[in-house]
């Protein structure tokens, strides 16, 4: 598969540790025009016909590379893939050139209805070719690679197969797509169902990863709940250190989702995620 | 073994029935069982919509307290699944629903209220355009004007509502500490919701220029408006309209392009 234009990491415009765009910073960004190097838009706030918040990332696009993550083109969906949202999308990656488009390992339209979740698969290798093809179907639509990420996932199912990173290896080799790989993720879903988060880290691919996403999840003392709404907690920032040193410094996003705090957190947030890239940078460079 | 289609099937079912045939095909973990498992989805589902609702109805949950209208979200749920992939587009059928849901039947304000947010975020999220160019209008002779049609501006909607929902909408703002009383004596308000740049204005209108925007809307020409109106009213009623920027397109049907 040939046809997609290439966004590889060298010539990548997004480099280091960026923020999750929310609709409470957009003043801030603009008055201050903060050191992000850049911002990951949510894609599906941006769908509408006009309005601000268009106008908004307009504004901020003039000043900032972006990458758009979205949440609802349901690629393991049993229907076919919603056209007219596709369409959209492809008119909004023209009018803001995002530096690369993410969306979920994740199902959420079930025919006519929509469920507007992110909703898991069976670990099956049926389960791979139905999502690889549709992801193969989206990139073919939309003209290049997809960043696809693995969702937190509080179910396991009877029927699987594999651990979730061979599944999520297995889709992406099939699907000829990236990886987005979501640290915090992998822990609530290793909690959640006693598997071993290193194990997630050590295994999955690490040619097709483009990007990593790190939030905080909240503990419900029975389950983790992936809720972004506070800092990353320490076990995340260990997980995320040992991917950084197997991966090397591949883009990192804090994302912060519910009970959204002043700018200033998230780069603080940033920092600390850059301080672990570079004293890996630091010790391969000392081993080299 | 179940398919594919089967689980996702079952998986959707539950979400949003009593079918919890899904629940056969999960497993338990330490702490939960596989139902309680499920029901993390279910919870997270109905948050969601509850959610999203709550951000295009903020007025109608001040009015009906929290608790009220996170219970009056879900009995909504439960009939109104999302049909679209960007929940932008949820919660349209709300102001029907409230009016046919007993429990609210206390509030006979509350569908129009909430007729009133949802035009604002249909006004919202409209596509953007300009106030029309007066100066070509003005070029424009008497027989030109009676052929030319108006568009409102994209997302405009006109509301008629026996109670003064547009106080009431005033009144419930987040700034609004501590509203005040508002009499609802009935009467007829007549509202413009409408976009003026990217900000979202409600005007409230006579009924008469209410009647004629509604005629615009159809697509009636200034023409034929002029065979229900008075001229003069007709006239008034543009000079305001064209003041006000209530339109963003105009078009002439040329009458002399019907033999082409
Ligand atoms: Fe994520």
């Amino acid at each position: 598969m040939s046809g997609y234009c290439e966004n590889s990491p060298s010539t990548s415009v997004i480099h280091g540790v960026g923020v999750g765009l929310r609709s409470q910073h957009y003043q801030h960004i603009l008055t201050n025009k903060p050191s992000t190097p850049w911002l990951e838009a949510l894609t599906d706030n941006y769908m509408a016909d006009g309005g601000q918040p268009l106008d908004y990332l307009e504004q901020i696009r003039n000043h900032y590379p972006v990458t758009f993550h979205g949440v609802g083109m349901s690629l393991g969906s049993p229907g076919p893939l919603d056209r007219n949202y596709l369409q959209r999308l492809k008119e909004r990656m023209r009018q803001f050139e995002p530096a690369w488009v993410s969306d979920h390992l994740s199902w959420s339209a079930y025919h006519r209805h929509n469920s507007n979740e992110l909703l898991p698969l069976p670990y099956t290798e049926e389960g791979i070719s139905h999502m690889a093809r549709k992801i193969t179907e989206a990139q073919d639509f939309l003209g290049e690679r997809l960043l696809v990420e693995n969702v937190s996932c509080y179910v396991e199912f009877r029927d699987s197969q594999m651990s979730e990173w061979e599944f999520v290896n297995g889709i992406a080799d099939e699907a000829d797509c990236h990886i987005l790989l979501d640290i915090n993720n992998i822990y609530v879903n290793a909690c959640n169902n006693s598997t071993q988060a290193d194990d997630f880290v050590q295994g999955v691919n690490p040619e097709r990863i483009r990007e990593i996403h790190l939030a905080g999840y909240e503990d419900r003392h029975t389950h983790l709940l992936d809720t972004h709404g506070e800092a990353i907690h320490q076990p995340v920032w260990d997980l995320y250190r040992q991917a950084i040193e197997r991966l090397g410094p591949v883009p990192t996003l804090i994302e912060w989702d519910t009970n959204i705090p002043e700018y200033g957190t998230l780069q603080k947030q940033a920092l600390v995620a850059e301080d672990i890239i570079s004293a890996s940078s630091r010790a391969h460079a000392h081993a080299a | 073994m179940p398919t594919l289609p089967e689980i996702q099937k079952n998986f959707f079912a539950g979400l949003f029935s009593r079918d919890r045939r899904i629940v056969s095909a999960l497993l338990p973990s330490k702490t939960l069982t596989a139902q309680a498992r499920f029901d993390i989805y279910r919870g997270s589902v109905s948050g969601l919509f509850t959610k999203v609702l709550a951000e295009i109805y903020p007025v109608c949950k001040r009015l009906l307290g929290d608790r009220f209208f996170d219970a009056m979200a879900d009995r909504y749920i439960a009939v109104h699944p999302s049909i679209s992939a960007n929940v932008i587009h949820y919660g349209a059928q709300l102001p029907e629903f409230l009016e046919g849901f007993e429990p609210v039947s206390e509030l006979p304000y509350l569908a129009d209220t909430a007729r009133l947010e949802w035009a604002w975020h249909r006004a919202f999220n409209a596509r953007n355009s300009m106030p029309i160019n007066t100066s070509e209008l003005e070029s424009f002779d008497e027989n030109q004007l009676y052929c030319t049609a108006f568009k409102l501006t994209p997302g405009s909607s006109l509301l008629h509502s026996v109670y003064p929902v547009d106080i009431i909408w005033q009144q419930n703002q987040p700034e609004v500490e501590q509203p005040a009383s508002i009499t609802l004596e009935t009467q007829d308000n007549y509202l413009l919701v409408r976009r003026s740049g990217f900000e979202v204005v409600i005007d409230k209108i006579s009924h008469k220029y209410w009647s004629l925007l509604d005629s615009i809307s159809s697509g009636l020409t200034l023409g034929q408006l002029s065979e229900q109106h008075d001229d003069m009213v007709v006239q008034a009623f543009l000079v305001e309209a064209i003041r006000h920027q209530w339109f963003s397109h105009f078009s002439t049907i040329n009458r002399s392009s019907n033999h082409v």
